[in-house]
Order: structure tokens, then sequence, then C-alpha cells
């Protein structure tokens, strides 16, 4: 396979010409944009005439990753050309936040017909119900597919995100990308948060907010915990998730990011579902948890040796908030452990797609998800 | 050297640094950035550990609290219901110590677990000896035949069951009785565990009671059976004669001269004649018969299975003839004799007491014959309801054709001598008994419904005659008239006196009704309203009987009354009687400060008027004066002012 990375900033434009010749139906083109873009016609146009045959999947970020480098404010993008792997792509509007399940079959149905090998999916990162969305796909596709992606960024803005789809930035979508046939990937995530303080059950909650902890108010519980780190909220609250148990077990590594907190109703919303009758411990991590976790990651994939892959690398916003201007040493990190010559892009979603210990494809919040491809050799 | 801490030497390595050489400016500065990091990073996670460690505690003493005060609570709880079970068991203590009963309970298995209270059903017997055993597996246990059965079933059925005796053997041959109840225990879920109950030794009692019905079934003189064993017998024969198709005789018989020999020679001798008597019987029956003796000086005989009636009439005649035999009394030679009157089973009656009553009314034929003599029921002895039911048929007669009488007593004024009024009286002349007085026949009208009929035709016939009466003197004088208290509850009374006083036109201040007391006192109020009415039509009323109910002078007060009449059981035995002549005298005074005018009935003799008049009373009624006159002679009575009888008492003409 043939792997090109490029850049592209507003003013300056592409870091180097793009490789139209790469285009063909064989062709996947992935790109990473700040939000902005959506409204940076030259930038579609230009993808759009260079590879007019390729299946080209986007979305809008929290930040970008090329190589070993986090960037702001840059587009990237990966030009990949397979020689015998199939590439499929479809899009799906999702009608209301309601309907999240309903869209993800749709678009698992649309795919599933290629028998694919893995499924990359980008959706929308605010109007999505992310769980619901993941469980639709999976059910409509074969149960070895390997499904993984994200839920589109806005910085730290949470306003807007978009996809690309049928060739347009749209909010409201989840575009995805289907490839079969002789390709080898693997796919790991890792979290590096801890979980402390005592056990909570969820006493009352609905859907992604949570209102009362062993009986008493949920905000007050939180922030009681946190002591003099409350004073971080609301925008703190990212670094502090919710730590799901499973059956039981504690550090299942099922988190839930808090979105926001609501001192009228005391309550929690979450990046996700977290249902009545769960025990939930809060979780937090420093630095060297994290990059730890991501060297971590490359391991746990099991890659590769020898020939270079090209590595997906979907980081979650929260973990930007806590590196905060050392976020490159996570990028670093993953790269350094891949086959020289290897590829990286990647970006901070709002929400990883990768299994879990519950399913085989799940909503993630605050991790980091790697995924290796590589073209079999003939 | 020592090698690095794994952090500091990982951050080196990403870094791309090493111990060897110091990093250039950049490297130097980006090492900083990262350990700089990590001791903020490290100090943030301390804080939050202690602080997760130091909510917990709270939270841990927090609830190691609340669980402090629930054990104390619930050590309080277990104090208070400890002291209530030791009371509660004190109390059983007492209760099962003092009385002669026991408490037991069972396991599931029907032993016995524990038995407490006064155990022995013999000196020297301990129920501790039935610990571990069932009930039938007790040595002394003697089950009887009937209602074991029942009972094992109860038992099965986990049902309660309540004084169900028990009966025992007892070292010195007898028995002993115990009346047990007893109900099932259940389990927390439901299982059966067993029973628990009393008992109570019955043993004394159920002797008495046998020796009771013992004696309850014979006659202690005689020695026959006595009436309730005889229906029994009778039931039996009833029951074999179904069976078996053969017909029986139920005989009764009745001695002749039973009470006159009583009479002459005393009760002892009488009894020693019955024993006699009842022991000639005895001697005369068959084996498959049976006599008793149902009171007096009667008896009876069930005669079973005979083949022919003729045969019963033999047998009948052999008993005559033995009770006719002499019997010696004080060295005299005295024949009793008997009759006997038969009913057979079933010709003439299908359960004991219908043949006995038949079996007697053909006894009374047999005496009326003549006596000692037998006779057969013949369904000619017709009961009297049938001759009752012809007379109420022509008391309906006499009352429709206006043949019955009116015949009125005078009423005296004891001041002037002058009759003052008279008390209308019932008669009937009938064809074939002659005039019968009120006695005779009114209870007979209150058993056909009658009676209001009678008092309206009454009510009616006064009112008329007592017009004609006003039309042919100058001074009219009242007629009373009784209400008997079923006419006065009854509503249509006020309607039915209007009535006959408007049919007959009489001045209503010449009617004058006599209730008794009892009458009004039943339901003063409404006896007031009542009177109220009719006074309203202007009728005037008198107490009957008065001094034989019960009244209230507050009540009396409040009658609109004329005057009251003394009952004349309290007249007939003035002026000796203490007691009479002083209640005579209260109530003449009591009426008097009631304004009521008081009139004597009953009276015959001069000592009584001279009594009565001494004390006041106002007028007189009774047979001293005059019986009760037919209507014709009741003018020429008013006539004679000064009658043979008052000039003896000194009333001048």
């Amino acid at each position: 396979m043939d792997i090109r990375l490029l850049t592209h900033q507003p003013e300056a434009g592409w870091s180097s010409p793009l490789p139209a010749e790469l285009d063909s139906a064989r062709t996947l083109v992935t790109a990473f944009a700040p939000t902005a873009y959506a409204d940076c016609d030259d930038f579609w146009a230009s993808l759009a005439a260079a590879f007019p045959h390729s299946h080209v999947l986007a979305c809008s970020s929290a930040g970008a990753i090329a190589g070993e480098h986090v960037v702001d404010d840059t587009a990237v993008a990966v030009v990949v050309r397979f020689e015998r792997v199939e590439v499929t792509s479809a899009a799906v509007p999702i009608q209301a936040v309601e309907m999240s399940r309903r869209a993800g079959q749709k678009l698992g149905r649309a795919l599933a017909a290629t028998a694919p090998r893995v499924v990359i999916v980008l959706a929308d990162g605010l109007h999505v119900q992310g769980s619901e969305l993941v469980q639709g796909i999976a059910e409509t596709l074969p149960v070895d597919t390997l499904i993984v992606g994200g839920l589109a960024g806005d910085g730290a803005s949470f306003l807007r995100t978009w996809t690309l789809a049928e060739g347009v930035p749209r909010s409201g979508w989840v575009s995805a990308l289907a490839l079969s046939g002789p390709i080898e990937v693997r796919a790991a995530a890792q979290s590096g948060w801890q979980s402390f303080g005592p056990e909570r059950l969820v006493t009352r909650a609905e859907g992604n907010v949570v209102f009362e902890l062993d009986g008493r108010p949920a905000l007050a519980v939180y922030a009681h915990q946190l002591g003099r780190l409350a004073s971080e909220l609301p925008a703190g609250a990212l670094r502090f998730p919710l730590a799901v148990s499973i059956d039981g077990a504690a550090d299942t590594g099922l988190l839930r990011t808090v979105l926001a907190i609501d001192s009228d109703t005391q309550s929690l919303t979450c990046a996700g579902d977290v249902a009545q009758g769960t025990r939930v411990r809060l979780a937090h991590a420093g630095h060297e948890r994290l990059v730890g976790a991501a060297e971590h990651a490359v391991g746990q994939s099991g890659a590769h040796e020898g020939a270079p892959v090209l590595a997906l690398a979907i980081s979650c916003a929260s973990r930007r908030a806590v590196l905060g201007d050392l976020a490159g040493d996570e990028a670093a990190a993953t790269f350094a452990a891949l086959p020289r010559g290897s590829t990286q892009v990647g970006f901070y979603a709002y929400g990883e797609i990768a299994p879990s210990a519950r399913a085989a494809c799940d909503l993630h919040n605050q991790m980091l998800s790697l995924v290796t491809l590589r073209e079999a050799a003939a | 050297m020592k090698p690095l801490h794994s952090l500091f030497a990982r951050q080196l390595a990403r870094l791309r640094l090493t111990e060897a050489a110091p990093p250039d400016a950049t490297g130097w500065r980006r090492l900083l950035a990262r350990v700089d990091r990590a001791y903020a990073d490290l100090a943030e996670e301390n804080y939050l550990l202690d602080r997760a460690q130091e909510i917990a505690a709270q939270e841990m003493a927090a609830l190691d609290a609340q669980l402090q005060r629930e054990r104390d609570l619930m050590d309080t709880h277990v104090r208070e219901r400890t002291a209530e079970l030791a009371a509660s068991e004190a109390r059983f203590r007492s209760f099962t110590s003092l009385g002669s009963d026991w408490y037991w309970e069972q396991d599931a298995d029907f032993r016995f677990t524990s038995i407490a209270g006064s155990t022995a059903l013999y000196p020297g017997h301990s129920i501790a000896t039935h610990l571990g055993k069932t009930r039938w597996e007790l040595p002394e246990y003697d089950p009887p035949a009937e209602g074991w059965e029942a009972h094992r079933k109860q038992l099965e059925a986990h049902q309660p069951f309540h004084d169900v005796v028990f009966r025992f053997r007892v070292p010195n041959g007898g028995r002993a009785y115990a009346s047990v109840s007893g109900e099932p225990v259940f389990a927390h879920d439901g299982t059966f565990a067993g029973y628990r109950g009393i008992g109570r030794d019955i043993t004394e009692q159920k002797l008495a009671e046998d020796n009771i019905r013992r004696l309850a079934r014979f006659d202690t003189l005689t020695g026959l059976a006595n009436r309730a064993s005889l229906y029994e017998h009778v039931d039996h024969a009833i029951a074999r004669s179904r069976r078996n198709n053969h017909p029986f005789a139920v005989l009764f018989i009745d001695l002749d001269r039973f009470k006159d020999v009583n009479d002459a020679f005393g009760h002892a001798t009488g009894d020693d004649v019955l024993r006699s008597m009842a022991q000639r019987l005895q001697a005369a029956i068959r084996a498959r018969d049976s006599a008793a003796r149902i009171g007096g000086d009667e008896f009876v005989v069930v005669a079973e299975e005979f083949e022919r009636p003729e045969v019963v009439a033999e047998f009948a005649t052999r008993l005559l003839d033995a009770l006719a035999e002499p019997v010696l009394l004080r060295g005299q030679e005295c024949r009793v004799g008997a009759s006997i009157g038969i009913a057979l089973y079933p010709a003439d009656g299908e359960d004991a007491q219908t043949l006995l009553k038949r079996a007697d009314v053909a006894m009374y034929r047999a005496k009326e014959g003549g006596r000692n003599a037998f006779a057969f029921f013949a369904g000619h002895d017709a009961p009297s309801s049938e001759e009752r039911m012809v007379l109420a048929a022509s008391l309906r007669r006499a009352i429709d054709t206006d043949t019955l009488l009116l015949y009125y007593q005078p009423k005296v004024s004891l001041r002037t001598g002058v009759m003052t009024g008279v008390e209308a009286l019932l008669r009937w002349p009938h064809p074939e008994r002659g005039l019968l007085l009120p006695g005779a026949f009114i209870p007979l009208a209150e058993d056909a419904g009658l009676i209001r009929r009678l008092g309206r035709w009454a009510l009616r016939a006064a009112c008329r005659q007592a017009r004609e009466w006003s039309q042919q003197c100058p001074e009219p004088f009242p007629v009373s008239v009784n209400v008997s208290a079923r006419q006065f509850t009854d509503e249509r009374l006020v309607a039915e006196v209007s009535d006959a006083l408007t049919a007959s036109g009489l001045p209503p201040h010449l009617l004058e009704l006599e209730i008794t007391e009892s009458a009004m006192m039943e339901h003063p109020d409404r006896a007031a309203e009542k009177l109220a009415e009719l006074r309203s039509l202007g009728v005037r009323f008198s107490v009957d009987d008065f001094g034989t109910g019960f009244s209230s002078l507050a009540r009396l007060k409040k009658f609109p009354l004329a005057s009251v009449k003394i009952d004349r059981s309290f007249i007939g035995d003035l002026p000796d009687d203490a007691d009479d002549a002083a209640i005579t005298t209260a109530v003449i005074a009591m009426a008097h400060s009631l304004r009521l005018a008081v009139i004597a009935e009953g009276v015959e003799s001069a000592a009584q008027v001279r009594f009565l008049r001494e004390r006041n009373c106002d007028e007189v009624q009774g047979f001293f004066f005059a019986k009760p006159l037919p209507a014709a002679e009741v003018l020429a009575f008013r006539q004679r002012r000064a009658s043979p009888a008052l000039a003896a008492i000194g009333y001048a003409d």
C-alpha cells in the first residue's frame, strides 16, 4: 500500500502537492480538521478534484495528530492506495438523537455486503447517542468485523461538529469506510485513568444524566470528593470522569466523561449512558499515567514487526485537557513504538469507538485507541 | 551508580536523553517541564487519595455510629421483650399451677414434648411419663370404639379439636377420663409443627354423668322405665317394625281407683300400691315387651310383634285381670283395677307422640265405658278443636244476628243512694248451653279472631240502649263499656267509638269507656294520645281494675280520666284485711287528690259498704246492690231509689 501524509493550513495551504496519482477506487483519504474548515470550500474542492474515485472520510476535531505531533488550526490528511484491499464508504443522517441506533443500523447495512474486516466510523460528536449508534452498527455487521472510530470534536467549544457526508461537511451525520480483503488490522484502547474514592451506587439516573449517588444529590457527592479541586468545575470535570463497574468488576476501563454539571438539579451530564443501579467511582490521571498508557497501547495492539503500518490514533479531548501543552508526548509515545517507516495520523475526539470488556464494539470516553493497518503481502 | 527511578528513566528515554551527558538547551527545557509536571501531578494525586481516605473514614465513622445506635435500640427492644416474655411465663405458670388442668405440647409426630400443670390421672401417676410418646402409645390408654376414627382424621387434617374425651385404665381396674382440646401449631413457613392444648381430668364428672343417665332412664319408685326411656322404646319398636313388617301396640294403662286409695290410706301406701301394680305388669308382659311408668298412676306397655289384633285384646285382658286382683292394704282387701287404651302401629300413628296420644284417648273411652276395661283407638275420639270451631261459628252468627245480649250492672252513689250509671256486660244466650258469661266465650272469641267484632257490637249496642234511656229519662245516666287491651291498642278504636256515637245519636258525655290500668300502662305515651283523641269526641274514661297494673302517678295525672275503679280483689276481704283496707283508703285519697271519682267493684256486704262510705268512696258496684240486669229491668231499679239494701245500711228514701 502507498501512504502519503499531508497537512493543510488556511493561509499556507497544503504542505505538499496532493498526490492525485494515488487516486483510485481502492484509495482512501482520511482528514481531520478544525471545525472552521466546514466553511473552507477550497479545501474540499481541492480534495474532490484530486481524488474523484477515492473514498474520502473526514471530520472536525479537538486537535489533530500527524506523525508524532499534535496540531491545532491545521488539517491533517492521509492518502492510502491499496493493491488488493477493497474500500467502500457510506454516510447516513442521524434524524434525531433518539434515532441514533436506527442510523447505526442503516450505516451497518450499507457496508455489510462486502463483509469488511474493519470499519472506520466518524460520527457527529454532539447530536448523537454514541452508545446507541455504536450498538446499531455492531448489530448489522458480521461479528468479527473490527469497528473503530470516533465522535467528531470541536476544540474545547462543544458547539458544532461535522463529518464529511456526500462530499460536504455536514452536522448530524455518521460516515464510515469499510475495508475488506487482505488487510491486517490490530486495535487496542488504553486509558491510564485511575479510580479513587469509595464506590457509589447510581440511585437515580436518566439516560446520560446522573441525578443521585447513594441517595444523595450527585453533584454534591462529586464536588465533595474533589475537595479544593472542585473550584475548577465545570470545565475541570473533563479531568475527573466516572469509572463504571461492569458486573461487579471495578476497574473495567469503562469511563464516562462528565460533560456538564447542573447546580439546580445537582446532576452530572455524561458523554454516554450511565445506567441506574450501576456502581461508579471517580477517576483521574496525571501526565505520566496517560503517556504510559499510550506507550502501552502499541504493545497491546500487538503491532507488528517489520513492514510499516498506517496507525490511526484516536485520542480523547479530555486527555488533551490533562496533558495540556505536553499533549505531543502521547502521540510521540505511540509513534516511537511503531515499525520504522510507519505513518501515524489521528485526532482528539469527543468519544472513541473500540472494543471493550463488555462488547466487541463500544463507545469509550477518555481513551486512546490505536488501530494499525497493513495490507497483507501478496 | 544506582539505577535511576523508573519514572525518571522513562522521562529521559522519551526525550531521548541519557544519564551520560547533559541535554542541550531545548532538551533541558523539555526535561524541566516534564519533571515539574510529574511533581505537580503527584501532589494532586496525593491530595485526592488523602481526601478519599478522609471521606471514607468519615463515612465509616458515621456508619459505625448509626450501627451503634441501631444496636442500642435493638438491645433495648430485646430487654423489653425478654421482660414481657418473663411476665408472660410467670402468668402461664400461675395458670397451670393453680388449676386442675394441664397444658400439653406435641411435635409434628404427635409425640408429647412438654406437659405443665396438675398432672396425675390417678394417685401415683405422673403425666410426665407421657413425654416422648404419642397419646395412643401410652400404656394406660384405653381407646373407645366410637369417635376415635373421627379424631384421627382431625389430627391428620391438622385441625383444632375441642373436648375430646380420652379414656385411661387405672391400676385398680377402674377408668379415668380426660377431656382434651388442642390446636395445631405451624412454623413461620407454614409447615405443620405439632399441636398444643389443654387437658382436664373429668373422671369424677364422667362417673357422675353415667350415674345420672342411669337414674334418668328409670322410674325410681317402681323400677320401670321412665317417660324418656319409653319414647326411646317406642322409636326402636317403630324401627324394628319397619324392618320386619310386624305391627306393634301401645297400651296406655290408667289405674282406676288409685286416687281413692291414696286419699284413704296416704301416700306411702299409695306408693306401695304403685310398686305392686308395676310388678304385676312386669310379670304379665313378655320378654320382648317393655313397660314404663310415665307419671302418677299411668303406665304404658309396648307390646311388639303380635300377629293379629285379637292377640292384643287377649293380652290387654290378661293385664286387666292381673291389675284387678285385690291388694291387701292394712288388712283390707282393695281392688284397684285399670282402664287401658290401645293404639296400633302403623294403623293409628307413625310416631311415638301420636301413638301415645291416641292410646290415651282410647283409654278415656275405656274409662267412660265403665272402667276395668280396654278400648282400641277408633278414630272417633274427635279432638276438641272441632267443637271449638263449631262454637266459634255460632258465636259469629250470634254477633251478626244481634242475638248477643248486654246486661247492665248498676253503679250506686254512696252519698245519695241513687243509681248513677250502669256498666254494660256481655251475655250470650247459647241455645244448648244456656246464658254464657264472657269467661266462657271471650277466650274463644280471641282465638277465633272475633274480639274486635264483639267489641264493636257491644259498643254500638250500648250506645243505642243508652240513647233510648236518655230519651226516656228526665235525668239521663251514662253507660260504661269495657274496652279490652286489644281493642284499646287497635288504631281503629277512635273511629269505631265515633261511628257508634253517630249511629246511635247518643250525646258523647253519656258514654264512658272502662279501660284496664294494665292496658293503659302498656304503652303510656300512646295511651295518653289515644285518650286525648277520644276525649275530643266527648266521651269519658275510667280506669278499670285499678291497683292491678303498674302505674306511675305522674302518668295518671296526665290522662284525661273521670274516675278510677278499684279492682274487686282489694274489696273482697274488706274490712277485715288490714292491707286491703290500707290500700283502698290510700287509693281513694289519692284519686280524690287528683280530682278523680272512685268506684269500688265487687261490693258484696254491708260491712264493705260502710267501710267505703266512711272513707268517702264515691260509688259502688256489686252484688250487694244488684247483679247485672237485663236492659228492661234497669229503669225499674233506678226508680227504687232506696232499695232494701240501701235502707239496711241507713239511707233515707
